[in-house]
């Protein structure tokens, strides 16, 4: 068979895109626990790259500002650093916390099913919802229970002096609790994991992944537009101008997206912060929970979600509640947190997001639904967080490229 | 790591982005020539150099076509560039040749509006584009450098509306009306 120059360029040019396009997804897809740490870093420096170019002044020498720039996201690095080492609760910590949660979780388990009364006596709804939610309340109950290793580790903490009366006191009840539930218990996979000691092999895994993020918020955030120049240089001139409106447009959506939704997130993290520590949570309960609620508030519908239950999670082991409101008490901080998470969606939704996302892309309900469902499929957590940045680039990029496309008369 | 070194690690992959020194140099000087910047410092040039774009075009490769949107201003480092603009007898009727440190399409730099005449490589080309999006994002940081281009453009724009102005006087003259209806 004979073929002209043009169909055996047609041919090999088709071989080879599919051949790289397979390549592209194997590689994506082997290498896909770098996706996050990549784009985060990605991200994080797309978010400063203007707050690095405002500091650019005719009379400051280039070297001197980036000394000084890199000096201060390094020390930012290492305060963040320690602050997290110094927050993570060591193994007696940590099983001080379990003990903590499961009394209390028992309490409030057994204050809300009446399981002290006898059934007859239980009223027919408290009944009949502890029937159907009792395969929930037994998975809860056992991932909070100690392990037979950790229980050992507990009372030689407690022989050393190192556990309060409090807490040992707590761990009797648990205990207490465990021997009058017929169920013997089986450990699951997660508390065998939970057992086992910190380990430097762990640390590293996670470190060697993760290192990956700052070395790409580093090299993109001094990047002096090397980057995008190579990548232009392989654009064919005729699709030059097309090419560079499009990244233009891309940038502008992606810019608006990335910067009105840490705004919105920074906002809503505050007003759940003044209305968490105005019902009487600690200042660093308080802090911590509004935080990781405003940074989950970025997924949206599952977002606030998160952030509640977290919260509630959260107020099932509160002790020493003292609430700044009058009216409110420990015993009603649950309905507290759900008045505090209601009114700062009543605020994001009605205030923030119109004011600060009124130029970003409009997704419909039913695409954000979807991509956030085949992102987590896809992804996991990796695909949740990134659904929504991935489909407002695909947008934008899909209408300006058609737009371009018919201006420059290539279709 | 030693210059040799560093070359054949990476040589093969971003020797298109990788600037030598004397590359780096020679633009600036070719920058230097350009009226657009004239008037600017080295590091200010350093700062424009980093947002253009190097483009090569063969031989009767069009750099832009009439009636599409501009978006970039062409510096022309090397080469001849024909500009032309279609015929009444469905041809190209060239309107004016332009030559290397030179530039074209600086229009583009005030808006989107559609090109007025194609720009055809009449030889092989070596250009630089400044796009008008990458202009304003440098007047944001460096409205030092970004004022000089401006207050050019707008001096050149000037000068042209005086030109054709005059060449409207002349046309609605006595004179060239007699000539015409004369023809």
């Amino acid at each position: 068979m004979n073929f002209s120059r043009s169909q055996r360029s047609f041919i090999f040019k088709i071989c080879f895109f599919t051949c790289a396009g397979l390549l592209a997804i194997f590689i994506v897809w082997s290498l896909k626990e770098l996706i996050l740490p990549t784009i985060l870093g990605g991200l994080l420096a797309y978010i400063f790259k203007p707050l690095l170019n405002s500091f650019k002044y005719h009379w400051l020498p280039e070297s001197l500002r980036l000394t000084f720039l890199i000096g201060f996201f390094l020390s930012l690095l290492l305060s963040a650093t320690w602050v997290l080492r110094e927050n993570i609760p060591n193994e007696k910590e940590q099983l001080e916390i379990l003990t903590r949660v499961q009394f209390k979780l028992n309490k409030k388990i057994d204050d809300f099913f009446e399981l002290k009364k006898k059934k007859e006596e239980r009223t027919f709804w408290v009944q009949f919802i502890s029937d159907e939610a009792t395969p929930l309340v037994d998975d809860l109950k056992n991932y909070v229970k100690l392990s037979e290793t950790q229980k050992s580790k507990f009372i030689e903490f407690y022989k050393n002096n190192q556990v309060s009366e409090e807490y040992y006191q707590y761990f009797l009840k648990n205990i207490e609790h465990d021997l009058s539930e017929i169920k013997p218990r089986e450990i699951s996979s997660t508390e065998l994991s939970a057992a086992k000691p910190f380990s430097i092999t762990r640390i590293m895994d996670v470190f060697s992944i993760w290192i990956v993020m700052p070395l790409v918020f580093l090299s993109l955030l001094f990047d002096k537009g090397e980057v995008g120049q190579y990548f232009m240089s392989y654009v064919p001139n005729r699709y030059l101008e097309l090419t560079h409106s499009v990244i233009v447009e891309v940038d502008i959506a992606i810019g608006r997206y990335l910067r009105g939704t840490l705004l919105e997130s920074f906002l809503v993290a505050m007003t759940m912060f003044s209305g968490f520590f105005l019902i009487g949570m600690p200042f660093q309960a308080s802090l911590l929970i509004s935080v990781f609620s405003g940074f989950t508030n970025a997924i949206p519908y599952l977002g606030p979600v998160v952030g509640l239950v977290v919260a509630c999670a959260y107020a099932l082991i509160a002790e020493n509640i003292v609430p700044i409101l009058p009216f409110l008490t420990g015993e009603n901080l649950i309905l507290g947190i759900f008045i505090t998470v209601a009114l700062t969606q009543f605020l994001d939704n009605f205030i923030y997001q119109p004011v600060i996302l009124a130029h970003a892309v409009n997704l419909h309900a039913l695409v954000v639904v979807f991509a956030l469902i085949g992102g987590s499929t896809l992804f996991g957590f990796a695909g949740i967080l990134l659904a929504i940045p991935f489909v407002v680039v695909l947008k934008v990029s899909t209408e300006t490229l058609f737009k371009g496309l018919r201006d420059y008369k290539i279709i | 790591m030693s210059k040799n070194a560093d070359h054949i690690l990476w040589g093969h992959i971003f020797d298109r982005f990788l600037k030598t020194k004397d590359e780096i140099l020679t633009t600036l000087a070719f920058l230097k020539s350009i009226p657009f910047f004239q008037k600017l410092k080295k590091n200010q040039l350093e700062e424009v150099a980093s947002i253009l774009h190097k483009r090569t075009y063969e031989k009767d490769e069009c750099l832009f076509e009439i009636e599409q949107p501009g978006a970039a201003l062409f510096l022309i480092q090397e080469g001849e560039i024909s500009i032309e603009a279609p015929n009444s007898q469905n041809g190209m009727t060239q309107l004016a040749i332009i030559k290397d440190h030179s530039f074209l399409g600086e229009l583009a730099l005030l808006d989107q509006s559609p090109r007025s005449a194609t720009a055809r490589a009449l030889t092989q080309v070596t250009a630089f584009s400044l796009f008008r999006t990458e202009l304003e994002k440098l007047a944001l940081n460096r409205p030092d450098i970004s004022t000089e281009i401006y207050k050019i453009l707008a001096t050149m724009t000037g000068e042209r509306l005086k030109k054709t102005n005059a060449l409207l006087k002349v046309a609605q003259s006595p004179k060239a009306t007699k000539k015409q209806e004369a023809a």
